[in-house]
């Protein structure tokens, strides 16, 4: 099952619904179950540890990228997203990876500008995923 | 019977890799965790892993401090390092490579990748270090080769010498040279074992000379006379009936 996010036009980001969860045909995926758990050998119990970890280890790893953004450090926050890009990856949360990624590389052409609009995004994204892994243990 | 496990240090502050790494190499390898780039040099200076899987994000002593540390440690020649990064990375991913990190495991780290990423770098670093033995091994034995053949060549040499020596004494002794005691009346020479030798003997035993006999004329005149003499002598003339010359 593979669970995605649907943006609007606007690049808002909603809550994913039964329908979306089943249904959408496009749209960046935001946590890729069957992949977690073949990277685990179906080790379902490990997941949800690892995942339950995740509840608590992205929230900080988002905490210290608001804080960077707000004292403007961009070698910070690159080093944030990154962070928050591997351990997406890791969680098979592909929205989230990609997202940090695209701040990272903001952060790392030092546009701070491109990094603030990127952020609300980033936030719902955290969100979303959040949302969803806890839906899924 | 216990099978001594490869020993992997994994450095990571991120917890949730930590976590999974362990997860995936737990029941192949014994695993050693640091949380930082300076716990992970302390651990390293007390005990040497077999492999190190090393993140390149972290605070205070990042990655590649930590690389370069680990590279000039003479201890250490030969451990695999293995960096850890964030899929896509491939700026990183080629300033490792330079540095000359052996490679990458990439997140999201895929069980069998890591497993067998490790594997094929272990058994490198064995067949290096077996490499290593040998050519240690080689260039002692060639050590002792150069050794023997030097001590060759100084035998050789010493032989050379002797031999020139030799051929100089053998040289010497046929030589009729210095003050040579020689007998005012018969002429005979005395060697150096205090014995009168006859002059023919002497110059034979003392010199490379070969002796045929002849007769000088003046010896000749001698002994024609000596035997004219003696024929007078000894042959009867025709008037006692005994025959002769005069």
């Amino acid at each position: 099952m593979i669970i995605e996010k649907s943006l609007t036009e606007g690049g808002q980001t909603e809550t994913p619904t039964e329908d979306r969860i089943e249904g959408a045909a496009s749209g960046i995926s935001l946590f890729d179950e069957a992949e977690l758990l073949e990277n685990f050998d179906d080790d379902r119990d490990f997941a949800k540890s690892i995942l339950s970890d995740a509840l608590s280890e992205i929230p900080k790893e988002l905490d210290r990228l608001i804080e960077s953004c707000a004292k403007e450090e961009c070698a910070a926050i690159s080093d944030r997203a990154h962070t928050i890009k591997g351990m997406a990856g890791n969680l098979f949360t592909p929205a989230l990876r990609d997202i940090a990624f695209n701040i990272e590389k903001a952060a790392k052409a030092g546009d701070l500008e491109l990094v603030r609009g990127l952020m609300p995004e980033m936030e719902q994204t955290v969100q979303l995923t959040l949302e969803v892994i806890k839906a899924w243990r | 019977m216990a099978v001594s496990r490869h020993t992997v240090l994994i450095v990571d502050d991120e917890p949730l890799s930590v976590e999974i790494l362990c997860h995936q190499l737990e029941n192949d390898y014994s695993i050693i965790l640091a949380h930082s780039g300076s716990e992970a040099l302390e651990l390293i200076s007390r005990a040497t892993p077999d492999i190190i899987l090393l993140d390149l994000l972290m605070p205070e002593i990042d990655g590649y401090e930590v690389y370069r540390t680990i590279r000039s440690m003479p201890a250490l020649d030969g451990i695999p390092v293995l960096f850890i990064t964030a899929m896509p990375d491939l700026d990183c991913e080629a300033m490792g490579l330079e540095m000359g990190v052996n490679d990458y495991v990439h997140k999201p780290f895929v069980a069998d990748l890591v497993r067998l990423r490790i594997k094929n770098h272990l058994a490198i670093s064995q067949e290096r270090c077996l490499l290593v033995k040998r050519s240690a091994e080689l260039q002692a034995l060639n050590a002792t080769l150069e050794a023997e053949i030097a001590q060759r060549k100084i035998i050789q040499s010493e032989n050379e010498q002797l031999i020139r020596e030799r051929d100089a004494t053998l040289f010497r002794m046929k030589q009729l040279e210095g003050i040579i005691p020689i007998c005012m009346y018969c002429h005979r020479i005395r060697d150096d074992k205090d014995v009168w030798n006859q002059l023919v003997k002497y110059i034979s035993d003392h010199s490379e000379a070969k002796f045929s006999h002849g007769i000088c004329p003046e010896c000749s005149k001698i002994q024609m006379a000596k035997i004219a003499k003696i024929r007078q002598i000894d042959v009867p003339t025709v008037e006692d009936g005994q025959g002769g010359n005069k």
